[in-house]
């Protein structure tokens, strides 16, 4: 092994990464084309360092490049990797295998695929032990060791499990316990959390970083979720048609960005916060570079608001902005004038209620079981009001959302009364009039529109369903939806798979608009985009509920994005609705247990200091409910005798906001101030 | 890199609806590329051309003995003037095996394209419907599957030599009686895999959409669904072209398929089965190899539109 020389500043040794002037290429038939344009960056030992920027943007080819996984098209067309002073660009095969084996390890984002269905997981695990040549027995009682270390309470047990009995949150436990069976210099995170719920999420997290300081190995992180890598990361990198154009320590870039693009970035998150009534979202105009494409001096130039002749002429220097804090800008000066407020001319909610639902329940069948997904729902809806749905997967947000569209059929004895009458409770029963009102935005766009057919096809079939136009008047209305959701008419004539997801996204959106409609389900409709692009969707619901006084039900894991766009919350567990209150109320307190956990679970980009409450285990089977209080098992302020024996009543702590918990608001109030 | 460089501002939208251009022309270049592909292609071109020429190109008139008896007696052994021989009666069999494609190639792409028709009708049915109609129908579907297909041909077949119904039903022509048989065969095949695609594809959102501005089943079955699972079908299709020439052959061989005169290859084989013992090979070998040749074709074919689309 060799030694390089220590930068300045570091302590003696190697480096655990060091990409210098990396050059990348996909060969696309037969054509090269870049993605990475001199990629240059340091990780010290047991150092931190996050990747941060749009898909597409080539921070993921970074991560797999840190250990020479590339796809079979991609060649590395100049610079150098070392990876704890050895150079990987010019290992052969053996050596490469050797050096995967002993100083590297990754965790990918899904770890569902990352491990084999068919094989156990002990044995799995045994395997990335033998590999380092211990003998068998050795072998297992390292693995019983390794997920000891990733805080698995029982490791025996877990082991003779196969992959598909764990959750998510375990299995990313496993492979990173697989991850670090060879001790690795350097750890490649990969969107660890991405498909993770918020709480999960933050177990993951704060496993890693217990890892990290028990073990001392250099991680790399690529996350979309800039909160995730701000309070995980000592430096980050931000990223943008393969260069990297800002760095430095994690805190003091998202403090105070120094490149247009992180500055652009920053704006379109929702935070601090902010709410629509307030101000709109910034958003960065435009789309990444196509993939090759000729970039010959500052690669943000088609996007960036400052760009002007010298942006044009001359290749922007890396100017040091502070020790450590690098910006590939000519402009850095004036980046601080981008950051004027967007003010918000929104209307707000009104006061009729447009839709209300009663003791709405839905109970599933399954194998002679009944499943209860839903369990008396009282919810109402005024017209151009936002309610906002949260809680872990598997809560019954989507179910209630299917069962007030009609997809699902409620319950007897369910009652929902839109405008004053009540609806059928099947969608094929439901009238014209019925069906128009009532519409879903979907999570996936890619699946939500019918990829055979045109963009024009798929918008005019909605309007002329839903509002019995002739073909002429259908056709006028088509055009005018397509240019007030700013879809040129040129998009009309593309299949969904030409346009990009955030226009997709749009197209989704005006087919939900095609007949004005009273109420519209948003599904997490941003969590498939990045954050500029959400940012463009947010405003744009938000603008059109603010004309048409549509009210929305909006679904969404984002805490930061419910609390940008929705006038009241609703925090549901296990099908039933936990906590109910205005927007101001919910983040405000006093807040159910539940609430309470779900708020300190999120990482927040702007690092305020908060308590992390833990949620142990998991969200319990709908089909076996905890007695008492479904949520007793998992509660930080469970009281034994009361909690697990009888259900809580519904207490209102101010007119609007009320709590499905035994403990008194006052109470609660008092021990949440105390933790906090 | 340079340090100057005029603005040039690319056109996303016209650089990507190139690249999809590509994109949807890559299938037909990826499939020209595949050396099994052309190999099939020359192999089923070479049959259709018969097929479609028959007499016009054979080297003898396949039906008569006129110029048989070149060795003195029937069956003559390959030689110069007959390159496979000729039969018991004297016929010539390379013109026998050219004009034999014909009534196959006729009968066995029809049946096959039926086969998908019913197939992709049921499969959708049962598919979308789940519940009660499917249980009932996959039932049904599997107790025809445990059947052996050549078996239920026999019978059919057999039957039908004198049934009024079949006959009025099939113009009185022996070949379409055939295709039924041969379609009916494979529709329960066909459909299962239709409705394992749309299991897949009824839960998306797409048909949720749909289901919520208050379309038909049948709309959505025909205008959403169809369109997006044309895929696998046609792969289905190819697949079921090889087969059905194959159960044609098989059927003719055991003698309910096609009838005499016509020079089919099952019914040659079977012509010249008896003459095996007498190491008389030629008669069943020649139209045994077309049989096998024409079918590794379609296959050759099937598996690389397979590939293509399965990528």
């Amino acid at each position: 092994m060799s030694l390089t020389t220590s930068r300045p500043g570091s302590s003696i040794g190697a480096l655990a990464l060091d990409v210098d002037d990396l050059h990348l290429a996909y060969n696309v038939r037969g054509i090269p084309r870049p993605v990475l344009r001199g990629v240059s960056f340091h990780i010290e030992p047991g150092e931190a360092y996050g990747l941060v920027g749009e898909s597409g943007c080539g921070k993921s080819t970074t991560a797999y490049a840190a250990l020479r996984y590339m796809p079979r098209n991609g060649i590395i067309t100049g610079g150098t990797i070392k990876v704890d002073g050895d150079d990987i660009t010019s290992m052969n095969r053996s050596q490469l295998r050797e050096f995967r084996v002993h100083k590297a390890s990754m965790v990918y984002q899904d770890p569902g695929s990352a491990l084999n269905p068919t094989i156990k997981i002990g044995k799995q695990l045994i395997e990335s032990f033998t590999v380092l040549g211990q003998s068998g027995t050795e072998a297992e009682k390292s693995a019983l060791e390794a997920l000891r270390k990733v805080q698995i309470a029982d490791p025996a047990r877990v082991m003779g499990r196969y992959p598909h009995q764990l959750s998510g949150g375990m299995l990313q436990r496993v492979v990173i316990a697989m991850a670090l069976a060879c001790d690795p210099k350097l750890l490649v995170l990969d969107e660890p959390t991405t498909g993770l719920d918020a709480t999960v999420e933050a177990e993951v997290l704060d496993l890693v970083r217990t890892l990290r300081n028990e073990t001392g190995a250099a991680i790399l992180l690529i996350a979309h979720n800039l909160g995730v890598i701000r309070s995980m990361c000592d430096r980050v990198g931000v990223m943008y048609a393969g260069k990297i154009v800002e760095e430095g320590e994690a805190q003091e870039v998202f403090d105070s960005p120094k490149h247009p693009y992180t500055m652009g970035l920053l704006r379109s998150l929702p935070r601090g916060g902010m709410h629509k009534s307030q101000s709109a979202l910034a958003t960065i105009p435009g789309t990444l570079p196509v993939l090759g494409s000729d970039l010959p001096t500052c690669v943000y130039i088609d996007r960036c608001p400052l760009a002007d002749d010298t942006c044009r002429t001359v290749v922007p220097p890396v100017v040091q902005v502070a020790p450590g804090h690098t910006a590939r800008c000519h402009h850095i000066d004036k980046v601080s004038e981008i950051a004027a407020v967007v003010p918000s001319t929104l209307r707000e909610a009104g006061t009729d209620t447009v839709l209300e639902i009663t003791g709405v329940s839905k109970t599933f069948r399954q194998a002679g079981h009944d499943i209860p997904a839903l369990v008396g729902v009282d919810l109402s809806l005024t017209d151009g009001e936002t309610l906002g749905l949260v809680g872990e997967s598997g809560s019954g947000k989507s179910t209630l959302a299917k069962a007030i569209l009609g997809v699902h059929a409620p319950d007897a004895g369910s009652s929902l009364t839109l405008d004053q009458h009540q609806l059928a409770s099947k969608i094929n029963k439901r009238s014209a009039d019925d069906k128009r009102a009532m519409q879903i935005i979907f999570q996936n766009p890619d699946s939500a529109l019918n990829a055979s057919w045109t963009v024009r096809n798929i918008l005019l079939r909605s309007v002329r369903k839903l509002t019995g136009k002739d073909k002429e008047a259908a056709n006028a209305r088509v055009a005018a939806l397509a240019d007030h959701l700013r879809l040129s008419p040129r998009h009309l004539d593309m299949k969904p798979r030409q346009l990009s997801g955030g226009l997709k996204q749009r197209v989704a959106i005006a087919r939900a608009f095609a007949g004005d409609p009273r109420i519209v389900v948003c599904d997490e409709p941003t969590s498939a985009l990045d954050v500029s692009v959400q940012a463009a969707i947010l405003n744009l619901l938000a603008e059109l509920q603010s004309e048409q006084r549509t009210s929305y039900v909006f679904i969404s894991h984002d805490l930061g994005v419910v609390r940008y766009l929705a006038d009241r919350i609703a925090v549901m567990y296990l099908g039933r609705i936990m906590e109910v209150a205005t927007t101001a109320d919910i983040f405000e307190g006093p807040n159910h247990p539940y609430t309470e956990a779900l708020l300190s679970a999120v990482p927040s980009v702007d690092g305020e200091p908060r308590v992390r409450i833990r949620l142990d285990g998991e969200i319990p089977s709908p089909a076996n409910p905890p007695s008492g209080c479904v949520f007793h098992p998992r509660c930080h302020r469970f009281i034994e005798g009361v909690c697990d024996v009888t259900e809580p009543p519904i207490v209102e702590v101010v007119v609007g906001h009320s709590i499905r918990c035994h403990i008194p608001p006052d109470e609660l109030q008092r021990l949440q101030a105390l933790d906090a | 890199m340079s340090d100057t460089a005029t603005p040039s501002a690319p056109n996303v939208l016209v650089a990507s609806m190139a690249e999809r251009k590509t994109a949807r022309r890559e299938r037909w270049h990826l499939l020209r590329k595949r050396p099994g592909f052309i190999i099939g292609v020359f192999i089923c071109g070479f049959w259709t051309v018969c097929a479609v020429l028959g007499d016009r190109i054979t080297p003898y008139d396949p039906f008569t003995d006129r110029d048989g008896l070149s060795c003195g007696r029937a069956p003559c052994p390959p030689s110069s003037a007959h390159w496979f021989g000729t039969d018991k009666i004297g016929r010539d069999i390379l013109s026998r095996v050219m004009m034999g494609a014909r009534d196959l190639l006729m009968v066995a792409p029809v049946a096959a394209v039926l086969s998908v028709i019913f197939g992709t009708i049921l499969g959708m049915v049962m598919g979308y419907y789940r519940g009660l109609v499917d249980n009932v129908l996959s039932r049904i579907v599997e107790a025809f599957l445990a059947l052996p297909v050549v078996m239920v041909g026999l019978f059919i077949l057999t039957l039908s030599k004198d049934s009024a119904v079949l006959d009025a039903i099939s113009f009185g022509s022996r070949n379409v009686i055939i295709i039924y048989v041969v379609a009916l065969l494979f529709t329960p095949i066909v459909a299962r895999t239709v409705r394992s695609t749309v299991l897949g594809e009824r839960d998306l959102d797409y048909v949720v959409s749909a289901r919520l501005r208050g379309e038909s089943s049948l709309f959505i079955m025909t205008r959403e669904i169809l369109p997006n699972i044309t895929a696998p079908i046609i792969v289905e299709l190819t697949v079921r072209i090889g087969y059905s020439i194959f159960t044609v052959a098989t059927l003719s061989l055991l003698g309910v398929g096609l009838q005499r005169p016509s020079p089919d290859w099952g019914l040659a084989i079977a012509e010249g089965r008896d003459l095996l013992p007498a190491d008389q090979w030629w008669p069943v070998t020649f139209p045994a190899l077309a049989i096998a040749t024409l079918v590794v074709g379609v296959n050759l074919i099937a598996d690389s539109i397979q590939a293509v689309y399965e990528r």
